[in-house]
């Protein structure tokens, strides 16, 4: 169990216990968080579910050649803590994580 | 309340009244004539996307099977071209299918896409501008899409009116038409996809011997996991889903627009709107109107009891002006925030293959044209057409300021 800090664009802060085996994004889907789309439902097709990750990063999954690709088309500014929360899925020793959702999905 | 044909006149010219009445009084309403319920909140319409263990897709199969053998005799060789596309599948049949598709299109690199797009944009309202076509659907947004796809698939840009025409043919069936085309529909679509299945095959035969960097030539490649069939089922599906609805997307767009020339105007001096406003047509006037599904086992919804087996139409033309979801619903608005999304694309497994390719051709073209065509405008009333799952104006004619002629004076 990580837990998995989501900050909004507006300031908002969640925080959620995330299971290992959940990707970021159907966590933060399923509490009903905002500011997460995840329109196509985590298949990496979208890239609507973009976040920054600011802490705790190297307990997540490698970026995968695919993930790159499709953050090409992420709306929000893309930099080196850009990631598709997607792919971010929490292992057994995930230390906590700290992410920020951008403005725009889309 | 009274029920509404959906091929009728009323629900074709304008819809949504009946639709904010149905959200309000009747969420879950049987339409006896089509033999579905019809699901109108946002909430709902999102569930039945994303439960695809009780909201199944496998609907032509079924629907064979329940036919009289006269009409099944009649039926049975365009659905069962359909049957076995993966919108029409649940896991595990869809994923594996899904899963190839999707990396086959990850593989065109669509953001890389960008510069050829513009010039091919370009190119067409050149070419629209120059032979003083009027048709904007003819000359801009039926060969746009067509164009890019084709080049998706590896086949040549000059087949691209062939195989527009035959797709016209299969919206037919696929998209359930009404009006004159109704009666004999399911043989034109036949005669549509049995020609587009025999340039497919020779196309990819053509492939297969001196493959390219294209989407069939990616899934030849992988062809321990795709039998003959299934490839040129996949490639029909992509080829017929890859053009039609985005010829209807950039329509749509038209229409929005120049039915808000303040907000055209607008659009026009401030560019950085555009993909706010390709959301917020996708939402006010998507393409795709309605998606099926089948229930799978009984299941109460708000008072109604829905039978396993039955039909339900998720109507995303409905949920994407739900007032639960969305303030001041039905005004069109191309500065509204893009979140909470609309339903346009649909969610969950199925969620359109195409939907990031059709935002990027629509973003690149919608400026240029404004661009190119100053003082854009329609030239006569715009006529929807009568269809059950899209919607679709029967021709775009458009007027705009010739650059030909001196500016007027301000």
């Amino acid at each position: 169990m990580a837990k998995v800090t989501y900050r909004q664009p507006d300031g908002n802060v969640h925080v959620l216990d995330v299971e290992p085996g959940t990707s970021l994004m159907r966590a933060a889907v399923a509490a009903g968080l905002p500011g997460i789309v995840a329109e196509c439902g985590g298949q990496l097709m979208c890239a609507t579910c973009h976040v920054h990750v600011v802490d705790g990063g190297e307990g997540l999954p490698e970026m995968s050649d695919d993930e790159r690709d499709m953050l090409e088309l992420a709306a929000a500014p893309v930099d080196e803590r850009s990631r598709l929360s997607c792919q971010l899925v929490v292992g057994e020793n995930t230390p906590d994580v700290v992410v920020e959702i951008p403005e725009r999905q889309l | 309340m009274k029920g509404l044909d959906l091929l009728g006149p009323e629900m074709t010219e304008q819809p949504h009244p009946y639709w904010a009445q149905l959200r309000r009084e009747q969420p879950v309403c049987w339409d006896g004539s089509q033999t579905a319920w019809l699901i109108t909140r946002y909430e709902d319409v999102r569930t039945g996307l994303t439960e695809p263990q009780l909201f199944s897709s496998n609907r032509i199969a079924p629907l064979l099977e329940k036919l009289a053998p006269a009409r099944r005799a009649k039926l049975e060789p365009i659905l069962s071209i359909m049957r076995d596309w993966m919108v029409v599948t649940d896991p595990p049949a869809h994923t594996r299918l899904r899963t190839l598709a999707n990396a086959a299109f990850r593989g065109q690199r669509i953001a890389a896409m960008k510069n050829w797009i513009a010039e091919l944009v370009d190119g067409l309202l050149d070419e629209f501008v120059r032979s003083g076509n009027t048709d904007f659907m003819a000359g801009v947004a039926y060969p746009l899409p067509a164009t890019v796809i084709a080049r998706m698939l590896g086949a040549p840009q000059e087949d691209r009116d062939r195989f527009q025409r035959w797709s016209d043919e299969l919206a037919l069936v696929a998209f359930g038409a009404g009006g004159e085309a109704r009666e004999e529909r399911h043989e034109r679509a036949l005669r549509g996809v049995t020609e587009l299945q025999e340039y497919l095959r020779e196309l990819i035969a053509t492939l297969r011997k001196s493959p390219g960097d294209d989407m069939i030539s990616f899934l030849l490649g992988q062809q321990e996991r795709l039998d003959d069939d299934e490839l040129l089922s996949l490639c029909t599906l992509i080829l017929f889903a890859g053009h039609e609805t985005t010829t209807n997307l950039l329509c749509n767009s038209l229409v929005c627009l120049t039915q808000h020339p303040d907000q055209l105007e607008e659009l026009r001096a401030d560019p950085s709107l555009v993909p706010n406003a390709v959301e917020e047509v996708l939402r006010y006037e998507g393409p795709i109107k309605i998606l099926v599904r089948w229930v799978t086992e009984d299941v109460e919804l708000h008072g109604q009891r829905i039978r396993s087996g039955d039909r339900v139409y998720l109507v995303l033309q409905s949920a994407n002006r739900d007032e639960r979801v969305f303030d001041d619903p039905e005004t069109f608005d191309i500065r509204r925030p893009t979140q909470p999304v609309h339903l346009g694309f649909g969610r969950g497994p199925h969620t359109c293959l195409g939907a990031q390719l059709a935002r990027l051709e629509v973003r690149i073209a919608l400026p240029r044209i404004l661009e190119r065509l100053p003082g854009l405008r329609l030239a006569g009333d715009v006529t929807w057409k009568s269809s059950v799952a899209t919607r679709v104006v029967e021709g775009l004619q458009v007027d705009y300021d010739s650059r030909r002629e001196p500016a007027p004076a301000r």
